[in-house]
């Protein structure tokens, strides 16, 4: 079971101690409670017993240290105070591919399925969607998902917390069935002091340190108070080295409360209680359950189905109104005039003019398609990883691999990205007749859309706040244009120092430059005022764009590998 | 087994990748192209003793002024403006032999590998850019 000794978080390098040297131990096949005021630091005990925060000390499940979550996969679970289950999913849905990411068998996941939803009460809900079931529901939702992986041992923060009296009772009467008939540990945090008597084991902290652990009963008779409810006015009547000092006294004198207790409740816990087998799916398998459920869920959700869909069919319309006559007249320069002729002179001026006029739209139109692809990406990736962090922290305690979890996350952006590309090229080429061969500019336009997606993946992977990453996503979108000097010139010293990083500058290049063979290019060329001036080649900004890309990857495998809890 | 974790594949293949790739392309950015292992014709140079030049190849960047002569089965004499100024501006006079497949337009832009002959640049090979 959970126990803990000298325990201390510190908010920062230098900030104020959350937990001082806390030490407690929990019992086994219980129920145990952890009390306390507002934010004493209950959460943050149980987080950093179970790794979740960085805590010094030691941490221990049965005799074992606890180094990091992945010491607890299949023997501790954690549920949150609110479910991270989808929303747009079904009660039955959400189960199964929390079965299918932590069971590698088949007939297994079905017999776990029907034993959580039994179990849970969820049956007869089991079709509805997680968004309409009520606070109760929810709740039970949050086990049942814990339930999937069959742990020994769950802590629940604040699992009945707001919920009506006849719905707490409800849940706690399901935790005490899940002890008595599976031998299971609970460690609660809860609010309600009324409900102490309910629990096998109780601890109280106070001002960041366990100041008392004890039965219900012991509680009432160390704090001298007729029930729960008293608690907290007895217990801010006196600081906490008060409490610290009776609390040693206390424990000198009854070291063998613990054992009482234990014995106890191992009167009542069931025999012949079968170890769970811990194997988890491989990581190909978890990579394949993610990206069907990220697919399932993106055409569930029509608020973001309905926003990818209105940028991806009407960003192109943007661009066809500006030449939906698709006419490009190039008027060729005589090759063999008379330099000398002032009127020669004068009509190659004006063509040179009228060509400039021409190819700059084309130009132009070009640089608007990449912009609005990348605003796409920016799209597509800036909110994707942070704006369901706390289901992928849950997730990872089941023993979902990082990398299963990053690349399904770069396979899903990657495949719209180039949806995007390839509609936005095709398009486009059509409507407004850009000269140039298909399978070049489609590769061009779709790179540019999935190197942004990727890019802007790895924001999210590496921000904890889906505002703060899609706002970094929307300021990268926003360089683009001044700064790959295709439309405002930038100081010759700049240019080839911003350049390497400007995903829009790689998209624009390769496009134009694959019109090469046409006389939009060459008017284009022409009416460069720098001669010199470099375009890159299709292949060139290819090479560029993966590696942005990858650039991209890396900082997505970084973020999905470090711990972020909001 | 391996005891490797995957995440140092994970971030161990991309990275080695980018390596690669950037030690391919900088090459190439800091050049000049196809023809980046000839030195650069200096039009300056060309001017005032083309004699010592003779025999030699170049990489010439320039942009397509006009033609100054076409003789069927043989080729183009082509008067072309150099990109970069900074060997000698101004027109200068090639024979591009006929090679098929190049149809040259007044403003196009060109990388010209040129061997300078007697009173004469050839142009050897090109690319558009």
């Amino acid at each position: 079971m959970l126990s803990c000794k000298n325990l201390t978080v510190q908010a920062g390098p230098n900030g104020p101690l959350i937990l001082d040297h806390a030490s407690a131990r929990f019992l086994p096949n219980g129920l145990n409670a952890v009390i306390g005021p507002s934010g004493c630091g209950k959460t943050t005990l149980m987080k950093a017993i179970l790794g979740i925060l960085p805590s010094t000390g030691e941490a221990y499940l049965n005799e074992d240290v606890i180094c990091c979550t992945e010491d607890l996969i299949g023997k501790v679970g954690f549920a949150p105070q609110f479910t991270t289950a989808q929303p747009q999913l079904t009660v039955k849905e959400s189960l199964l591919y929390a079965l299918e990411l932590a069971v590698p068998d088949s007939a297994e996941r079905n017999r776990r399925l029907a034993s959580v939803l039994d179990v849970t009460g969820l049956a007869v809900h089991q079709d509805k969607r997680v968004s309409s079931l009520s606070g109760g529901q929810l709740r039970r939702l949050s086990l049942g998902l814990e339930l999937t992986l069959d742990p020994a041992c769950m802590v629940c923060d604040e699992v009945t917390s707001g919920l009506d009296p006849q719905s707490e009772d409800q849940i706690l009467a399901l935790l005490r069935q899940l002890v008595e008939s599976r031998g299971k540990s609970f460690v609660c945090i809860i609010h309600n002091l009324g409900k102490l008597n309910q629990f096998d084991w109780v601890t109280v902290v106070y001002q960041g340190d366990v100041i008392f652990q004890g039965s219900p009963s012991s509680l009432l008779t160390y704090f001298g108070i007729p029930d729960g409810l008293r608690l907290y006015e007895v217990l801010n009547a006196q600081n906490l080295e008060y409490w610290r000092g009776r609390w040693a006294i206390y424990q000198a004198e009854n070291s063998n409360d613990f054992e009482q207790a234990n014995a106890q409740v191992k009167k009542n816990a069931p025999k012949n209680i079968v170890s769970t087998d811990l194997t988890i799916p491989d990581g190909v398998s978890q990579f394949l359950t993610l990206l069907s459920r990220r697919f399932k869920l993106f055409f569930r959700d029509t608020g973001y189905l309905g926003l990818t869909l209105a940028i991806t069919f009407g960003f192109p319309l943007l661009i066809i109104i500006f030449n939906i006559e698709g006419t490009w007249d190039i008027f060729k320069i005589p090759m063999d005039r008379n330099v000398a002729s002032m009127q020669d002179v004068q009509h190659a001026l004006q063509v040179q003019i009228s060509n400039a006029q021409v190819a700059s739209l084309a130009a132009g139109l070009v640089m608007f398609q990449v912009i609005l692809l990348t605003l796409m990406g920016a799209n597509n990736g800036g909110r994707e990883i942070s704006a369901e962090r706390t289901l992928y922290e849950k997730e990872r305690m089941t023993g979902l691999r990082p990398w299963s979890y990053a690349f399904s996350k770069i396979t899903f952006v990657s495949l719209i990205a180039i949806f995007q590309g390839a509609w936005m090229c095709a398009f486009v080429k059509v409507i407004c007749r850009f000269p140039g061969p298909w399978s070049e500019q489609i590769v061009m336009l779709a790179a540019t859309c999935v190197s942004m997606s990727i890019v802007c993946l790895g924001f999210s992977a590496m921000l904890t706040s889906p505002e703060k990453s899609s706002l970094l996503s929307i300021y990268l979108v926003g360089f683009q244009l001044p700064l790959s000097g295709v439309v405002l010139a930038l100081p010759a010293a700049l240019t080839w120092i911003c350049r390497p990083f400007i995903n829009a500058y790689w998209g624009w290049s390769g496009y134009m430059n694959s019109m090469m063979t046409s006389d939009l290019y060459g008017a284009y060329t022409s009416s460069l005022p720098d001669q010199s001036s470099f375009i890159a080649t299709p292949t060139l900004s290819l090479v560029l764009l993966l590696v942005q890309g990858l650039f991209g990857v890396c900082l997505v495998v970084i973020g999905c590998q470090q711990k972020r809890w909001n | 087994m391996s005891k490797i974790p995957p995440i140092f594949y994970a971030l161990g293949i991309p990275v080695v990748v980018i390596v690669i790739l950037l030690a391919v392309v900088l090459p190439r950015l800091a050049g000049g192209g196809k023809f980046a292992d000839l030195s650069a014709f200096s039009v300056d140079g060309y001017r005032k003793d083309w004699a010592t030049m003779q025999g030699n190849v170049y990489r010439l960047d320039c942009q397509i002024d006009q033609q100054l002569s076409f003789v069927e089965g043989k080729g183009r004499i082509l008067a072309v403006k150099p990109t970069d100024t900074a060997r000698g501006a101004g027109r200068i006079s090639v024979f591009v032999p006929l090679n098929g497949g190049n149809n040259f337009e007044v403003g196009q832009r060109y990388k010209f590998k040129v061997r300078v002959s007697r009173d004469l640049l050839v142009v050897e090979e090109l690319e558009k850019f």
